[in-house]
């Protein structure tokens, strides 16, 4: 699903964020992208929904190399595959169905499909009762579900989430764990960044270990790789 | 995949009303500016318009006076005509006797001119020919080419005077083609600046948009609308003030009989032309301020 082979990424500043790394993920996989600040991950998961490009070498989604992907055609790229942030990134003046209605609206589907579809997301992600709600009538919790229906609603092959607890307290976090798992067992390959060393103890599964720009640790079996407890 | 383009097209247009009632007071202080702009402009291309119509029916007007000199024949005076009308530039050409032109001294002098009815017996004046030339801009040429008649005495046409106009005009032209430029100039900032804020009000959308796989087409559209629907509703204000001016003015000149001395353009002549064109104008300074602030605000 994912191939990166000798990917290295400097920034305009010379800063250099990776340095050569190659990993593989397979098709259904659930990854987990760890490290401290600066060491790379976001960077990693920047290259993953093409926010950036590689310097040198490359990075295959689903046989598509994306550092060949421009500027232009970056959209279709993105139409495959969903994203979800620790900030939630909801329009506030929209209702949760709106917000994920949203995402199907800009590839000009008819209202039909939307309404099937994001009914379909919001019941998976158990908001079917609050989707005429607008964000701040909602929980954090509750918003990032509505973020990932929104990820989710076009059935995509790979959900890449980016520090999606990151807002929450640990029983939430615990829910969108659930969510994400719910997903992923649906056949979406997930990669998720996150500095909770709970969560990837609690719930083992692959883990990728960044430190200066480089991937110290492919943990298979997961687990967190540092000692220290405060990443 | 029609309907699909219409679906878009509708929710473009419903994004770009939605966008400027959203930020509308910026809005209205855009489409205020664009239409001082726009009115600046149409008033201006009015004065240039007319001017230009001046300035043909003073072109128009531009004739040359020769004088035949004394004891030419009639046989020679036939053969001078038969020759100038041969002259490229020549149009027409009225001949006048001496006597023709003393009639039209005393004339011209209402009732004083009767005591010029005394010269009747030994008439001072010369007879004359007028030619009306068919392009003005060429008068030197043609008076350069009657001189090599030894029958005509004195050539003249009002060179100095219509020179000195057209030159005057030329300028108030060129200033008024240069001030529109700077107008325009300046709305089209103004729209830019305008667009530049909706851009900023809604950047987290449009990063929401890229995430979820919107176009970079599909981003912009409604911005570019937003900045046309400004330009059009900016060039409104401008046109209906134009229209009941100009013709206000045109009926207020034409009731106190100076149309003699500044000849308008008859409204029915300009007037739609002139709005299509503000529209138009204002149209092409939205959209451009729109990309103008596109450029530079969604690059990726």
């Amino acid at each position: 699903m994912i191939k990166l082979s000798n990917v290295s990424k400097i920034y305009k500043n010379h800063m250099k964020a990776l340095n050569d790394i190659s990993v593989d993920i397979q098709e259904g996989e659930f990854v987990y992208v760890v490290g401290h600040s600066g060491a790379g991950k976001s960077t990693f998961i920047k290259l993953l929904y093409r926010e950036e490009r590689a310097t040198q070498g490359h990075v295959l989604v689903d046989g598509l190399d994306l550092t060949k992907v421009t500027n232009r055609r970056v959209h279709k790229y993105r139409r495959t595959i969903g994203v979800v942030f620790q900030d939630f990134k909801l329009l506030p003046n929209l209702t949760a169905y709106e917000n994920v209605a949203y995402a199907l609206e800009v590839h000009g589907e008819d209202a039909q499909t939307i309404n099937t579809k994001v009914k379909e997301a919001l019941e998976l992600v158990g908001l079917i009762d609050k989707m005429k709600q607008f964000p701040d009538q909602l929980s954090g919790g509750e918003q990032q579900r509505v973020a990932i229906a929104r990820a989710i609603v076009n059935k995509p092959k790979l959900l890449i989430a980016d520090e999606p607890t990151g807002n929450l307290d640990p029983v939430t976090s615990q829910t969108i764990m659930e969510v994400l798992e719910e997903v992923n067992k649906r056949g979406t390959t997930v990669v998720m960044a996150t500095h909770d060393i709970h969560l990837v103890n609690e719930s083992r599964k692959r883990t990728l270990t960044f430190e200066n720009g480089v991937i110290i640790n492919d943990a298979q079996e997961g687990g967190y790789f540092y000692d220290d407890e405060v990443l | 995949m029609m309907m699909k383009y219409f679906r878009m097209g509708t929710r473009h247009w419903r994004e770009a009303f939605k966008g400027i009632w959203r930020h509308r007071m910026l809005a209205f202080s855009a489409v205020l500016s664009v239409a001082v702009a726009l009115f600046l402009t149409s008033f201006l291309v009015l004065v240039v318009l007319n001017v230009n119509n001046v300035t043909s029916n003073l072109e128009k007007d531009i004739k040359i006076y020769a004088t035949i000199k004394k004891d030419t024949s009639a046989e020679a005076i036939d053969n001078l005509i038969a020759q100038t009308r041969t002259l490229g530039n020549v149009a027409e050409i009225q001949y006048k006797t001496a006597d023709q032109e003393l009639d039209d001294l005393i004339l011209s002098y209402g009732e004083e001119g009767k005591i010029f009815e005394s010269y009747r017996d030994d008439n001072p004046l010369k007879a004359t020919l007028t030619f009306t030339l068919i392009d003005p801009r060429d008068a030197e040429a043609t008076v350069t080419a009657l001189t090599a008649f030894s029958e005509l005495d004195k050539i003249q046409y009002g060179q100095e005077t219509a020179e000195n106009i057209l030159q005057i005009f030329d300028t108030v032209q060129r200033f008024g083609a240069f001030v529109v430029l700077a107008v325009m100039v300046v709305a089209v900032v103004l729209i830019s600046n305008t667009i530049r804020m909706a851009i900023m009000a809604r950047r987290t959308e449009i990063e929401i948009m890229r995430l979820v796989g919107a176009s970079n087409f599909f981003i912009r559209w409604p911005f570019i609308l937003e900045g046309l629907i400004i330009g059009i509703l900016g060039s409104i204000i401008p046109v209906g003030l134009t229209i009941v001016g100009y013709t206000q003015l045109y009926g207020y000149l034409t009731n106190q009989g100076q149309l003699a001395l500044v000849r308008l353009a008859e409204p029915s002549e300009i007037l739609l032309g002139i709005s299509l064109l503000t529209i138009a104008i204002g149209a092409f300074v939205g959209i451009l301020g729109s990309l103008f602030s596109m450029t530079k605000f969604l690059k990726k």
